[in-house]
């Protein structure tokens, strides 16, 4: 009895298993299509010569080593996403986090406020930054001109190279702040009252309960903002392309603008794209492996 | 006395105060991109260069108008909002179905497959962007190519070519699993023993559960779609009937008389939809990047 109805329960569950095969099978397909084969493709490709309509030309590890003995621009672009990050990081964290801390205290309308500061991450990112081009233009944005009346004249913004990165930060700031603000205040209200009771009845000062308990608590909602911002900073594209176009003398060029236009532009090799996409995703994959064990030793 | 009972209930006041006043402020910092942006749109074209004032000292439609009669934008916005809602449909009826086979019946080397796909969240979108372009020109049998995918432009220049390779994303499977893990089994497992089907189990028993999780990934959906560029751009350059908003917003910065006027007045026309959107289903919005950044 006991057997016919182990039976009874395995073969069902086999049957059910056939049809977890094809609820899951259109995913699999497009994954296998565009994401698995796309990937094989770009490995190949990295070691070949192909401008897109002509013969394929294997080169073997010829784009490699010349990406890494003349191709000034890519390295370049490198070193922009570490300035943009030096910046860019820190404030991902340390915004969002006051912001947080803001409408989650007894502010009068905390909900407005939350979705006032949501909605600049809405627009797309080509509206805002064509928005702030205006908003940086020298002659006649809002920056300038608050400058102006503080008796300072304002910098040439997206005409310096000094300057120009500074301005993107801005902008993925503006749009950035409201999404993370929102993962702090989730984080934020996820921690006992409790505990901030019995620090209170301890005698503890407002700055170190934020320190000794704010702050440890909130480790893997910190952990996994800087993670997705580092991998953000490694994909900037829109924003830089619209705002500067990578100008002035390449001093805003990210690898994935290099990369697109190695693929898709004039001279186009992109067999040699390939290989820098390769590079990157080896970059990427690096830095978010040290940043996680780097950040994962402290925070818990 | 007095003094020590008072204090309490004022500081507490004060702060309320001094804490709303720095939310003001930061509400404004916000909001001026916008508010500096429908100014500019609203300026006469021969005050831009010299009226200075933050305030709407003069008021015209020009660049409005200017928009509305040079640039198809209606085109563009139904271009647009087809493929976001196509796009939406397929990623939430995929995404959904694949979860529902990864969490609920499980079969031999799910896990693995479940696995696999979400290493690739880590890859750096430009890395598939090259070959996926190769792969859509070159389909066979398409756009004018042969069996061997020779000869013609495949999906390039034709909606389907910005729309395959976002039919399901891997977040999205990964997000509606969050939600399926803890639904109960229990009635799907009677109207199993009912002889119901099991997509009828699906749709029936499970996709009402789902429905504020769909609606939360089917915003996020909308919003990525509506505001992405540069897919869409690089297979749809040159066909301008078909191009999108962000297209006709980012191909007019590149005129070389082009006026912060009407690029403004494109701008705030773009932005409206997602914006009333959101208003409209906030919940859904903030209760999505809250699960997405405390499950991630």
């Amino acid at each position: 009895m006991e057997r016919i109805a182990e039976k009874k329960k395995h073969s069902l569950q086999s049957r059910l298993a056939w049809k977890g095969f094809f609820f899951v099978l259109p995913a699999c397909v497009f994954f296998t299509l565009f994401t698995l084969v796309p990937i094989i493709m770009a490995i190949v490709l990295a070691f070949a010569k192909y401008d897109g309509i002509g013969e394929i030309n294997w080169v073997g590890f010829q784009n490699f080593a010349n990406i890494f003995k003349f191709d000034d621009v890519y390295k370049k672009s490198f070193v922009n996403v570490a300035w943009y990050a030096l910046f860019a990081i820190p404030l991902s964290v340390l915004l969002p986090l006051f912001y947080a801390m803001l409408i989650n205290a007894d502010v009068q309308g905390g909900k407005v406020f939350r979705a006032i500061y949501y909605i600049p991450g809405l627009t797309s990112t080509v509206a805002a930054a064509t928005v702030f081009r205006l908003v940086f233009n020298p002659d006649i944005g809002v920056v300038n001109s608050f400058l102006g009346l503080l008796g300072i004249r304002g910098p040439q913004w997206l005409e310096s190279s000094n300057t120009a990165m500074i301005t993107i930060v801005f902008l993925t700031m503006w749009q950035g702040i409201g999404g993370n603000m929102i993962i702090y205040a989730a984080a934020l209200t996820g921690i006992s009252p409790e505990l901030y009771e019995a620090a209170r009845i301890d005698g503890a000062s407002r700055p170190r309960m934020f320190f000794k308990i704010t702050l440890p608590l909130l480790a893997p909602t910190t952990f996994f903002i800087i993670t997705m911002s580092i991998i953000g900073a490694f994909q900037l594209y829109d924003q830089v392309l619209v705002m500067t176009d990578g100008g002035p003398a390449n001093s805003t060029v990210t690898p994935v603008y290099v990369i697109y236009n190695r693929a898709f532009g004039t001279n186009s090799n992109m067999g040699y794209a390939s290989a820098q996409a390769v590079l990157l995703f080896i970059v990427i994959a690096f830095v978010s492996t040290i940043t996680q064990k780097f950040v994962k030793d402290r925070a818990y | 006395m007095e003094k020590t009972f008072m204090n309490p209930k004022r500081s507490k006041l004060i702060r309320k105060i001094v804490l709303t006043a720095i939310a003001v402020l930061l509400a404004l910092i916000a909001l001026a991109p916008y508010y500096w942006s429908i100014l500019i749109s609203f300026r006469p074209q021969s005050e831009i260069y010299t009226n200075r004032s933050w305030f709407f000292t003069s008021f015209t439609f020009e660049h409005y108008k200017n928009v509305f009669e040079n640039v198809p934008i209606f085109q563009y916005f139904f271009n647009t909002l087809f493929l976001t809602l196509v796009n939406v449909v397929t990623n939430l009826l995929f995404a959904s179905m694949a979860a529902y086979g990864f969490e609920k019946l499980r079969f031999r080397g799910s896990n693995v497959i479940f696995k696999i796909m979400m290493t690739s969240m880590m890859l750096p979108g430009i890395a598939t962007t090259v070959p996926t372009f190769l792969l859509l020109r070159s389909f066979p049998l398409v756009g004018g190519n042969d069996i061997l995918g020779r000869g013609g432009f495949g999906f390039i220049g034709t909606f389907l070519g910005v729309l395959l390779p976002g039919t399901v994303g891997v977040y999205g499977v990964f997000f509606m699993r969050q939600f399926l893990i803890p639904a109960s089994s229990e009635f799907a497992e009677a109207a199993r023993i009912d002889g119901a089907g099991e997509f009828r189990i699906f749709l029936q028993i499970y996709m009402p559960m789902l429905v504020p999780a769909l609606l939360t990934l089917g915003i996020f959906c909308f919003q990525g779609v509506w505001n992405s560029y540069m897919w869409p751009n690089l297979i749809l350059q040159g066909h301008e009937e078909l191009s999108v908003l962000t297209m006709a917003i980012r191909n007019y910065s590149l005129e070389t008389n082009f006026q912060y006027g009407p690029m403004m007045a494109m701008s705030i026309l773009m932005s409206i939809p997602i914006i009333v959107v959101f208003c409209a289903m906030q919940k859904y919005f903030i209760n999505g990047v809250a699960v997405g950044g405390i499950k991630g």
